[in-house]
């Protein structure tokens, strides 16, 4: 819901992989998952060191998400 | 007169596909109505006819939100809707979501008038007022489907309908009675500026209510911060909505309108999984949350990312949970959180939300 987070108004929005599960994804095998919900955090941190005028979204690279 | 043709867009819940656990379905349609579309035909009568239904999951469609614009586009084409109906939608965030996106996505791609229905504190609305599309009409609805609920929103559904259907000028959002859209437009009226002032004065003085001809936009946009330059030396705080609380809710954390927020030591674990937790919340399925709530907080790689020195983890997780959450509560809690934050020197913050 990375497009509602922009409506209302926050200004550093990250996608994470779905709803239920917004920081890894269960379907993959357990080692895969931790480096995905690693880089899930890696993208979050550079948001918070990349400068914004408005309300920005951060696409993790999500090549591990099945 | 032919009857005008409607499509209706539902969820996959109202179309009697299943709960969350089926929230990933993609689009399917059906045709004629279904679910509250059937009371909706009746009210309906002889002015329009729901030709066709189109659905999706509420998961689904957020996550593929082109894909399933494009084939709900399609199956409008297929079937020579005139006017779309999406939801009601009360106050269920990713279904109004998915109808305001949708109606908005018709409105340009073919010029369809479209009316949806949900609560005023539906976060969807907010898109609803930035898209000002003259052609979506979004009209207030109870919280729920709770009592009349249902049968009021149709009610006040059908009666729009049958207000586009036949008569081509729809007014104001006072005098229609659907949300403003923020869509000023110049009129003529009998006094001049300078007598309207003047009454709208004299009424203020003497106490009395007055209608503002300009309201002033109540959302404000939230001042950017400044980028973090030394990430190495800031104190970065975990936070959840998604309703993590230590097993038994010890602070009553409550799965709808919750007002409460609570913060959780989790410096002694290495992962989510070292403790034990409860997700309160009404609004996703929470079994994958439980299953592993690094899901929901992702501790075990910021604990790893610590051990390396990036930044230092403050040693709580914030919490609350956001299931249907009233936006002034919701206000309330932020700035509580925020304030605990500031005074104890937390610089940076991961939010997770669901």
């Amino acid at each position: 819901m990375a497009m509602l987070a922009k409506q209302v108004g926050a200004n550093r929005v990250v996608t994470g992989v779905k709803i239920p599960n917004p920081c890894g994804d269960p379907r993959l095998p357990e080692e895969a998952d931790r480096t995905l919900r690693r880089e899930i955090v890696r993208c979050a941190l550079g948001a918070l060191q990349t400068d914004v005028g408005s309300p920005t979204i951060f696409v993790p690279d999500l090549a591990y998400a099945l | 007169m032919e009857k005008v043709r409607v499509m209706h867009y539902l969820n996959q819940f109202f179309a009697g596909v299943g709960g969350e656990e089926k929230g990933d379905v993609p689009v399917n349609s059906c045709e004629g109505p279904l679910g509250p579309g059937k009371p909706l035909q009746t009210l309906f009568g002889d002015i329009a006819e729901i030709v066709v239904t189109a659905y999706c999951g509420d998961n689904y469609f957020p996550a593929r939100r082109e894909d399933a614009l494009n084939s709900i586009l399609q199956i409008a084409r297929n079937y020579d809707i005139r006017i779309l109906v999406a939801g009601p939608a009360f106050q269920a965030g990713r279904y109004g979501f998915a109808c305001i996106e949708v109606c908005h996505f018709l409105s340009t791609s073919l010029g369809l008038s479209c009316v949806t229905g949900m609560h005023v504190e539906n976060p969807a609305v907010e898109g609803y007022k930035q898209y000002k599309d003259r052609r979506v009409f979004a009209l207030p609805t109870g919280e729920s489907t709770r009592g009349k609920g249902m049968e009021d929103a149709l009610s006040s559904i059908a009666k729009f309908v049958s207000k586009l259907t036949t008569d081509s000028s729809i007014g104001s959002a006072s005098e229609e009675g659907y949300i403003p859209r923020g869509i000023r437009v110049t009129e003529f009226v009998n006094k001049c500026g300078a007598e309207r002032a003047t009454d709208m004065l004299l009424e203020k003085l003497a106490g009395r209510s007055y209608a503002t001809e300009i309201p002033i936009e109540s959302f404000e946009a939230i001042p950017v911060p400044a980028k973090i330059a030394n990430l190495s030396r800031v104190q970065l705080a975990l936070g959840n909505t998604a309703g993590a609380n230590p097993v038994g809710n010890p602070d009553r954390f409550t799965v709808g309108k919750n007002t409460r927020w609570g913060k959780y030591r989790i410096d002694n674990f290495d992962s989510m999984k070292d403790g034990k937790w409860d997700f309160i919340h009404s609004g996703f399925n929470t079994s994958f949350m439980y299953e592993n709530p690094n899901y929901g907080a992702p501790l075990d790689v910021c604990k790893e990312m610590e051990r390396e020195r990036m930044f230092k983890l403050y040693p709580y997780l914030y919490s609350t949970s956001g299931g249907g959450g009233m936006v002034l509560d919701m206000q309330s809690i932020g700035k509580g959180i925020a304030r605990d934050m500031k005074a104890e020197g937390v610089g940076a913050v991961l939010m997770v939300s669901t």
